[in-house]
């Protein structure tokens, strides 16, 4: 008899406890892990929802449907996406409408990209690419030679001495560049001379004799 | 048999308290093992690790990072500050932006900052930067200045 209400107790003793461990526990793993779906959202939803930062699109129109138009930019495709409220301004800077575009016109869109990485369009300029792109470039490298008749001198990169540039200058310029000189300049193709250069600044130089960089204007 | 009866209650009672305050103790020590399980989870290293895209993208191969700017974006304000962070110390910065050439060079830290000015429109930004064994590195961001309302 004792020994059946020992049995008995132990069992009722036993059985309560356990139920509220168990729910205790299962409860802080639920809100935990319901904290940690929550911060899983929240950067999802940064990663994944329309950008609140407007950003643009340009390029040259190669399709242009219903309401779409796939650019090419940088040899790469984009989707821009119009809507009724969507501006259209031509290059003498005058409203045109959706119709007035066509395949080849270069755009500049601007709007916000949504989920799809698409643009959706608040405004679409017509722009002439050639007038916008960058062909400066930074020439890190030793003068080779200095031309005796004309403001020219040949530079060589010091990471690649297998390309060579031939850069015109004024004739101020020209007397401060000598052969053996180390100097870091902006150059920029000549429109009209092919593999030809035209000297837009020297940013440093230092001498073939100094090893001290000498800055310039 | 009363007494026996009220004899095993309590000794029942006993041996049942004696159980459960054994078993709460090893569950206790159970939780608090869960719990640093918990922490290990991916939760808080995703957070580092978007951050950390989003903070810094360089790396030795690009040289240089931008932050307060990227490329592709919107600006109202002809006049913006273009600031970011070399790999290494004491790099020159060269900007260029049509007849703009801004220069400048990176502190100890890396850390660079310039001004340069805006056009109405698309505005293509070759940003070069040259470190102290000459390895050259360069970005183009394109940053439309645009004072329309969008």
């Amino acid at each position: 008899m004792v020994f059946l209400s020992f049995i008995v107790l132990l069992l009722f003793s036993f059985k309560p406890v356990y139920a509220i461990e168990a729910s205790s526990s299962a409860t802080d793993i639920q809100s935990i892990r319901e904290v940690v779906q929550q911060k899983v959202k929240e950067k999802l939803n940064i990663i994944t929802t329309p950008s609140s930062k407007p950003k643009s699109f340009f390029g040259s129109i190669k399709k242009i449907d219903a309401k779409q138009i796939e650019i090419n930019q940088n040899n790469e495709n984009k989707t821009i996406v119009t809507t009724e409220d969507t501006t259209y301004v031509n290059l003498k800077r005058t409203k045109i409408s959706f119709k007035d575009l066509k395949v080849g016109d270069e755009v500049l869109a601007i709007g916000y990209i949504n989920s799809q990485n698409q643009l959706e369009a608040k405004r679409i300029i017509i722009i002439e690419l050639k007038k916008i792109i960058n062909n400066t470039q930074i020439i890190n490298g030793q003068v080779v030679d200095v031309s005796q008749n004309s403001p020219v001198f040949v530079i060589v990169p010091i990471n690649n001495k297998n390309s060579q540039y031939q850069v015109e200058t004024d004739s101020n310029n020209i007397k401060k560049i000598s052969v053996g000189q180390k100097i870091v300049a902006v150059i920029k193709p000549d429109e009209k001379i092919n593999n030809t250069f035209n000297l837009l600044k020297i940013i440093s130089s230092t001498s073939s004799n100094s090893a001290t960089p000498t800055p310039q204007k | 048999m009363l007494k026996e009866l009220f004899l095993a209650i309590v000794l029942g009672a006993l041996l049942g308290f004696g159980l459960t305050g054994g078993y709460l103790a090893i569950n206790k020590k159970n939780h608090s093992n869960n719990n640093t399980i918990v922490i290990n989870t991916p939760t808080p290293e995703s957070n580092t690790n978007i951050s950390t895209q989003e903070n810094t993208s360089h790396s030795k191969e690009t040289g240089f990072s931008l932050a307060s700017i990227e490329d592709m974006d919107v600006v109202s304000k002809e006049n913006i500050e273009i600031n970011g962070t070399t790999t290494t110390p004491n790099n020159t910065i060269i900007a260029t932006l049509e007849d703009q050439i801004v220069n400048a060079t990176s502190d100890k830290e890396g850390k660079f900052s310039f001004q340069i000015k805006l056009t109405s429109g698309l505005n293509s930004i070759k940003i070069t930067a040259i470190d102290e064994a000459n390895n050259q590195f360069e970005k183009n961001i394109n940053i439309t200045y645009s004072t329309a309302t969008i």
